[in-house]
């Protein structure tokens, strides 16, 4: 054992001037007694514990000394020379499988009640920093060796949903690797440091990659069989009010297990189907069954079963989306290629819809005749650029273009096509104003293909002549028509029946929109200026921006959080302390036996 | 201050009572207890061997033909010891027991008794020598007034046979004490009634005598012997303290009552002629 503060066993000094206070203190007081021969007979009586009271004085010494000797050690800060005094990151796991229930409490609840032993065994006398991991690390606490503000962290802890990111501890192993190869001096010094600190992963262990220089303190182990869904979907069926449905199931039970699946639309008690079903051990074949007058909005898978650790993989939120597609309209000579790359699109569940008047948004060559105002359309998408237009400001000579370049492959205009085989016969140069993103360039850099915003709209301009180049023929016209069309509409990406917690979503709309967001709990929160939010919480979502009214569900959908069963995981913690700090126990020690002489002093004063 | 002439009003005031009570003086109330010769008739009884023939009444005898005899007043000086316990445990409440004493003895020497004052400690200690009439009261008041407690350790039952030993003629004797000796009071009052004193007993205890305040370490000391024992007293041991005098007192209360010994206990609190009063207006010094 090793003191932090040494210099205060110097304060054991004071034991001295104690002992000669107590040994002034025990002389009784003289009380005169005129019928002492009636307390003689008194006493007689209670002889037996003449032993025990010619005693007490010196116990009552010994017990002050024993509790001044317990808080001199106290503020000497004593530490177990074992403990090697880096300063430790405590990492608490808080994924969606550490909700199973475990022992009468959730699996969480053991972590925190780990971490909290742990940061009451420092006593103050080494630092701790508290952070959680589910999709990535989070920080809760500064590196301190303040133990309440340790122990506030660890309790503002609450359970998520969301199910553990491989890769998400990555920052420890990166340091890892940086500080295990030293080859300059930086990365020696950044060893040095590296050794000064310890990160321990309190978890159920049920989490992939864990760094080396991680150490897994496993929480949980006896929990129960678990069976949840692991995979859903919903998808609408060619046909009027038809659409498909999956659902996959899990379970860590060793044996079958009986379930059900009730599948409810809109409200949940408005159930529609219930499919009895057994789940055997692991990852269950997916069911994929046909649903007749399917209506669209939400749905509701829920697993009805008879014991179950983890709740929140029994549900599965999803939304069956309505056809929205973007209407276009055509304005150039050769109608026909325009309107057919459209009707190309169109069929059943696609999103373009050719329309004669009005529309999102207007194809065409050259000017295209349309100022920009509030009866234009949203978005363009012009060839052949000519004349004046608020896309681009002069129009020059033809150029001839040998190597086309893109300039962002996987901007989603041109990401299915190879701009290099593209004839870009009758490209012109052209001057654009700075906003212009240019995504494919001429070998001169003449822009070839480039979108612009202004003024609310948006627009792609191709800078070829589609006639003179044969593009119509090209399989790569309509797919640039579509691709641009659902681009400059905010369409991009698929819209999910469900996403899974912690995934990242891309909402409907345009880039620099703003979206309200109505959380499942009926809280709003407003998007700025971006389409992408990570879900978190399961449940329904109900979406408000400039492409319409949108919903959206979240579920867990992770066969790693359910498939909950860690009997397998080794744990790889070296011995660390946990519990109170000698201090504390001291502390106690010292109050106990106060308390213990107090009791005496008590006697001795009030009887 | 037993001198001081207010005080000596107090006591005129008794004396007046006193004559009222007992319609003449304290000699008459004490002639019910003893029969024998004399001139006064005083009551009759039934002939028993040995009797003086001369006190048959033939009279009775020739109306009903049963020897009685009469029975006269006895006509002897009357004297009233006071013995004061002037032990250290009357320390506290001395001059209290004085006060009883000089009231007792005040109106004892204005009906012409007899009067003699001990002390009572380790030793019989005299304070007033026998005296007689009103012209003794002043000494007889000096001499209380002087007395101090002392001693080492009070002797009631040695006490009372020296001073038997010093007077050996019947006569009412008044014990003006606390009661508590450590050797008891049995003896000294058997012995003192063996011998044909009328005796009374004035109990003096105060506060400090009856309840234990003392709580905690604490190292009793005894008032008379300096005796010393460190103990703690708990709420317990202070209820067997107080259990053990209240004990005590009835023992001195029923050992009185077996023996036809008049009592009264009194405490401080009580002014002295209250309770001198309340003794007169009892019948006088019997039980």
């Amino acid at each position: 054992m090793t003191f932090a503060n040494p210099i205060f066993l110097w304060s054991l000094l004071s034991l001295i001037p104690l002992a000669a206070i107590y040994l002034l203190k025990v002389r009784p007081n003289r009380k005169p007694t005129t019928a002492y021969f009636l307390w003689q007979d008194i006493f007689q009586e209670r002889r037996s514990n003449s032993l025990f009271q010619k005693l007490r004085d010196l116990f009552s010494l010994l017990l002050m000394m024993v509790a001044f000797l317990a808080v001199a050690f106290a503020l000497a800060k004593p530490v177990w020379q074992a403990d090697d005094q880096k300063d430790l990151v405590l990492v608490i796991d808080n994924t969606a499988s550490m909700n199973a229930i475990d022992s009468l409490s959730t699996r969480l609840d053991l972590a925190k009640k780990a971490a909290s032993e742990i940061v009451e065994s420092l006593g103050g006398t080494q630092r701790c920093s508290i952070a959680t991991v589910s999709d990535r690390v989070r920080y809760i606490s500064n590196l301190t060796d303040n133990p309440r503000d340790l122990l506030e962290a660890i309790a503002k802890i609450q359970p998520t949903e969301i199910p553990f990111r491989d890769g998400a501890l990555n920052e420890f192993a990166l340091s890892e690797t940086k500080d295990t190869a030293p080859s300059n001096d930086e990365t020696r010094v950044q060893t040095a440091a590296k050794t000064t600190w310890r990160t321990i992963l309190i978890s159920d262990g049920l989490v992939a990659d864990i760094p080396d220089s991680l150490e897994l303190l496993q929480v949980g182990g006896s929990a129960g069989g678990n069976v949840g869904i692991v995979a859903s979907d919903i998808q609408r069926l060619p046909g009027k009010d038809r659409a498909s449905a999956l659902i996959q199931l899990a379970s860590s039970f060793d044996a079958p297990v009986e379930v059900e699946i009730e599948l409810s639309v809109g409200e949940p008690d408005n159930v529609v189907k219930i499919i009895p079903t057994t789940v055997q051990p692991g990852i269950n074949k997916a069911l994929v069954f046909e649903l007749e007058n399917a209506p669209q909005g939400r749905w509701l898978v829920k697993l009805v079963t008879a014991t179950d650790a983890l709740k929140s993989d029994n549900r599965a939120f999803l939304v069956l989306h309505p056809v929205k597609p973007i209407p276009i309209r055509v304005a150039a000579e050769e109608r026909f290629f325009y309107e057919n790359s459209v009707l190309a699109f169109s069929g059943a569940g696609g999103l373009l819809q050719l329309v004669t008047t009005g529309g999102q948004m207007l194809v065409g060559q050259g000017e295209l005749g349309i100022q920009l105002g509030e009866s234009a359309p949203d978005d363009f998408l012009a060839f052949r650029p000519a004349g004046q237009s608020p896309w681009w400001s002069e129009v020059g000579d033809e150029i001839e273009v040998k190597l086309p370049r893109a300039t962002d492959e996987d901007h989603p205009v041109i990401r299915h096509i190879d701009v290099t085989s593209i004839p870009f016969v009758g490209a012109r140069r052209v001057t654009l104003s700075p906003a212009a993103e240019i995504l494919v360039r001429a070998e001169d850099d003449t822009p070839l293909i480039w979108r612009m915003s202004q003024a609310g709209k948006s627009a792609v301009v191709v800078n070829l002549d589609p006639l003179d180049s044969n593009f119509y023929f090209s399989a790569w016209f309509p797919v640039l028509v579509y691709s641009s069309a659902t681009h400059l509409a905010g369409r991009t990406d698929e819209l999910k029946s469900t996403w899974r917690t912690g995934e990242v979503a891309t909402l409907p709309g345009k880039d620099n929109s703003t979206s309200t967001l109505t959380l499942p709990g009926g809280e709003t929160t407003t998007l700025e200026n971006t389409r992408n939010t990570t879900m978190r919480q399961t449940g329904h979502y109900e979406i408000q921006n400039d492409a319409g009214q949108w919903q959206a569900a979240c579920s867990l959908l992770s066969p790693r959080e359910t498939l909950i069963d860690n009997q397998k995981v080794q744990a790889n913690l070296k011995p660390i302390r946990r519990g109170w700090s000698p201090v504390a126990w001291l502390t106690i020690a010292a109050i106990l036996f106060v308390t213990c002489e107090s009791v005496l002093f008590q006697r001795r004063k009030v009887g | 201050m037993l001198t001081d002439p207010n005080f000596i009003r107090r006591l005129d005031s008794l004396y007046l009572l006193a004559r009222k009570v007992l319609s003449g003086s304290l000699q008459a109330d004490r002639k019910s207890m003893k029969k024998g010769t004399g001139i006064t008739f005083a009551d009759y009884a039934e002939y028993y061997m040995g009797a003086d023939y001369r006190s048959i009444d033939w009279r009775v005898f020739a109306k009903f033909e049963n020897l009685v005899i009469k029975l006269f007043e006895v006509e002897e000086d009357a004297t009233i010891y006071i013995l004061l316990d002037q032990s250290q445990s009357m320390t506290g409440k001395f001059d209290y027991a004085k006060q009883l004493a000089a009231g007792l003895g005040y109106i004892a020497l204005n009906c012409l008794d007899r009067l003699a004052v001990y002390g009572i400690s380790e030793n019989l200690t005299p304070l007033l020598t026998p005296c007689r009439g009103r012209g003794s009261v002043m000494p007889f008041l000096k001499g209380l007034q002087d007395a101090q407690t002392g001693g080492s350790d009070s002797q009631f039952n040695t006490c009372s046979r020296l001073f038997q030993a010093r007077h050996q003629r019947r006569s009412v004797v008044i014990v003006i004490s606390d009661f508590l000796f450590p050797t008891g009071f049995d003896d000294g009052l058997s012995y003192l009634q063996w011998h044909k004193h009328d005796v009374y007993c004035l109990q003096v205890q105060n506060e400090a005598d009856t309840r234990c305040e003392l709580k905690g370490d604490i190292e009793l000391e005894c008032v008379e012997t300096s005796q010393r024992r460190r103990v703690t007293i708990t709420p317990r041991e202070a209820k067997l303290y107080e259990q053990a005098v209240a004990n005590w007192n009835q023992q001195l209360a029923r050992s009185c009552a077996k023996r036809g010994i008049g009592l009264a206990s009194t405490t401080p609190e009580i002014s002295f002629d209250r309770v001198i009063q309340d003794i007169l207006r009892r019948g006088g010094l019997v039980a």
